[in-house]
């Protein structure tokens, strides 16, 4: 069983199976270009905490089948659930979700990133513009009449108002 | 870091995933998100919801490369994003619009806009009722106008003096999905539906001058009313881009006139997808609209005289990838080099002269073949059927005509339902199977409605198959056990479905053929069944033991071909051979 080593951005060196680094497109395309590396690889953007938690993720997904570059599929985008152990995964503070999320997106992770968005998503599904700023510690910024421009330039976005009883449209008009 | 500051990549991927009720509430919580969110909010105006038995067809599973199926995760929750308005929305969008709440710049980042059925037609599903908004003042007004068809006006105006930036126009007027009680207009007394085609055709004349004079913006449009192709085409100029059409057409002299001198002159340079279909059962339109009555008396479709090589031969489609159209009417006299999709619909089985036909045509680049048919529909016209399937011995040879097909479909549309004897396969139908199947060795999904043994057993030889459906019992290919023995060749398979019992008989999958497929199909997780009689079968307890035989999932559901999608979603199931094959690991030896 081969290992490389990693350098995180505050120069923790962390030793991890190859197949499991390899879950990141960009250290494949490393290794595959420099063939065999007995140095530890630089992850300039990432720190130990962090890596140490992408691997941990890497290693529990290893045997999954790797993603497609081309894997755009609406299917990916669009289903809202996500696996019961990467719920538990990313149940972090707000800080380490989105270093996990910046981490994906730098080693080309994309089914990590995929669950990284998707978590973000969820928080912001179903919530009023106060209910977002409370979760994302967000200031508001806008006067009560730009907000209230805004609001009315976007209220055909928002959900259905219940209805009234039934309306003869004949004779209304 | 924090959410804010995510880079901009970052939170497109995050907003890609939010419904625009979502969106809208984020873009208000401060200046930052709002100048990141509106524009993904704005770009793309979706007028009514998605019809999907009719327009999110797809012929196959998945169109990527392995391994392309995700193991069933317990997704019962899978949700759509919403990103259309429904008639409350349409209402608050018209009420803003009409009063000047939207300003300029909001309208230029608009790239997108589809518009359905309901506003097309000015016809909302919920007839009277209206939003608990409107019940007074303007919006009332606002929603009277609507009804009256008052956004016809209010969109050209739009079109023609705020919205600058936009890209895509789709158009999708479906008469089933609007009046699925009324199939025709001499049935519907109070001429709602021919009121709302006119509406209707209101919009796309405004459209097709729009498109005419800004080339660049593509058009794509799916209808079964010919009248709306007309009123696209003829309004002043044609559009430049069409880049979709799918549309019902008959053997009407007018009608083919109209089609021949304004719509196919301009669909030449762009199109890439063209769809001429005779509405009816297996058509991909709704069973109730078999009859055109735009004229205001029936009109019988003859099938089979269409003269498609005089019709069609003086055009050239230069972009087209993807032709579907009702055999009945054509002859296969045409077929467009160069498409990488062709899909024949047609009533009874295949027969043998349009194959012969086909057979003529050197179509290098065709990858998908699709022939779907419908031995109980009504023939398109009904006044006369075609002659039944004779048994031919010709040999057809399919190396010629194509020769490096990816996917292939000869199968039923919609699939046999009743518990009758099946007819004897013809011998016709098994030699075109063979012979196509023999052409082509670099077949990776087919769809066949019989699978013999000699056919199935050419493909498990190769190996390559990613994807198998076998809709009819009749051969029962996978009880046999030379198949069983040739299934360990198909290492790459990931989709297996399989009609488990059709009243000829059962194929459900024996103990030995679950052991091949566990052993040495490591991409399969699941063997999708249709138990249509929900039949048990002796000696295969374990196969209900809890966990193993599981509904099918949403997710699931979207991965399983159009053929088989159908409302008693609750009849498929999916037996999970990735459980099945981690609890006999051991005596497996995997």
């Amino acid at each position: 069983m081969s290992e490389i080593k990693l350098l995180s951005s505050d120069q923790a060196t962390i030793t991890v199976e190859k197949s499991v680094a390899e879950r990141s497109i960009l250290i494949k395309n490393m290794l595959e270009d420099v063939g065999e590396v007995t140095e530890a690889i630089p992850i300039p953007n990432v720190n130990e905490n962090v890596l140490k938690k992408v691997i941990e993720w890497c290693e529990h997904h290893k045997g999954d089948p790797p993603a497609q570059a081309d894997d755009d599929s609406d299917s990916r985008k669009k289903s809202s659930d996500i696996d019961e152990w990467d719920q538990k995964f990313m149940q972090v503070d707000q800080e380490m979700l989105f270093e996990i999320i910046l981490a994906a997106n730098y080693l080309d992770i994309k089914p990590l990133l995929d669950v990284g968005c998707k978590t973000v998503a969820n928080m912001i599904k179903g919530k009023s513009p106060e209910e977002i700023r409370k979760t994302f510690n967000i200031q508001n910024d806008f006067t009560p009449d730009e907000e209230e421009q805004i609001r009315r330039e976007n209220e055909w976005a928002e959900e259905s108002v219940p209805r009234s009883q039934p309306l003869d449209i004949d004779e209304a008009c | 870091m924090s959410f804010q500051h995510l880079p901009i990549e970052l939170h497109l991927e995050i907003t890609s995933q939010l419904s625009n009720a979502s969106l809208a509430a984020l873009s208000r919580t401060c200046k930052d998100l709002h100048g990141r969110t509106t524009p993904v909010l704005w770009s793309h105006l979706q007028f009514g919801p998605p019809t999907p038995q009719l327009f999110q067809e797809r012929a196959f599973p998945v169109p990527t490369s392995p391994p392309y199926i995700c193991p069933p995760l317990a997704r019962d929750g899978a949700l759509y994003v919403k990103r259309h308005m429904d008639e409350g929305g349409v209402l608050a969008f018209y009420s803003a619009a009409r009063k000047g709440f939207i300003r300029d710049e909001t309208f230029a980042l608009v790239r997108s806009l589809e518009l359905r059925s309901c506003v097309l037609g000015a016809c909302f599903a919920s007839g009277g009722e209206y939003p608990a908004s409107a019940a007074g003042g303007e919006e009332l007004r606002h929603w009277r106008e609507l009804h009256n068809g008052g956004f016809v006006a209010v969109f050209e105006e739009l079109l023609k003096e705020r919205i600058q930036g936009l890209k895509y126009i789709t158009i999708v007027y479906d008469r089933g999905g609007l009046f699925p009680a009324t199939p025709n207009f001499e049935r519907d007394p109070t001429g709602n539906e021919l009121k709302a085609v006119q509406k209707a055709q209101d919009f796309c004349r405004i459209i097709g001058a729009y498109a005419a004079m800004h080339p660049l913006v593509q058009v794509k449009i799916s209808t079964t009313h010919f009248a709306l192709v007309h009123a696209l085409f003829t309004a002043h100029s044609p559009p430049q881009c069409v880049t979709s059409l799918k549309t019902s057409i008959y053997r009407r002299p007018a009608m083919l006139e109209t089609f021949r001198r304004y719509v196919l002159p301009a669909l030449g340079a762009n199109l890439e997808h063209l769809a001429l279909l005779a509405t009816g059962p297996g058509s991909g339109f709704p069973p109730n609209t078999i009859w055109d009555h735009y004229s205001g008396a029936y009109f019988h479709v003859a099938p089979g005289v269409f003269d498609d090589e005089h019709f069609f031969s003086n055009f050239r489609f230069e972009k087209l990838k993807s032709v579907e159209y009702t055999a009945d009417l054509f002859t296969f006299a045409w077929a467009p080099s160069g498409v990488q999709r062709l899909c024949i619909r047609h009533s009874r089985t295949a027969h043998p002269h349009w194959w012969r036909s086909l057979g003529k045509h050197a179509l290098r680049g065709l990858e998908n073949l699709e022939i779907w048919y419908d031995c109980d529909s009504i023939v398109p016209g009904g006044a006369q059927s075609p002659p039944p399937p004779e048994d031919d011995d010709t040999s057809t040879d399919f190396s010629v005509c194509f020769r490096d097909l990816k996917a292939l479909a000869i199968a039923r549309n919609p699939p046999h339902r009743r518990h009758v004897v099946h007819l004897e396969e013809s011998v016709a139908s098994v030699r075109i199977r063979e012979a196509v199947v023999r052409a082509n060795v670099d077949l990776e999904e087919v769809f066949l409605e019989h699978g013999d043994v000699r056919t199935l057993a050419t493909l498990c030889s190769r190996g390559r198959l990613r994807s198998l459906t076998v809709q009819s019992t009749l051969h029962q290919p996978f009880q046999n056990p030379e198949i069983i023995k040739l299934i360990a060749n198909l290492q790459e398979l990931a989709w297996l479905h399989i009609c488990v019992q059709d009243g000829l008989g059962t194929a459900f999958p024996t103990r030995e053929l679950l052991t091949m497929l566990a052993k040495h199909c490591a991409k399969l997780s699941w063997v999708v069944m249709e138990d249509r009689g929900f039949a048990e079968v002796p000696g295969m307890e374990e196969f209900y033991a809890p966990g193993m035989l599981t509904r099918m999932t949403q997710d699931q559901y979207e991965y399983l071909s159009a053929t088989c999608r159908r409302s008693n979603m609750a009849q498929i199931w999916v037996f999970r051979l990735d459980v099945w094959r981690e609890r006999n690991r051991y005596w497996l030896d995997v």
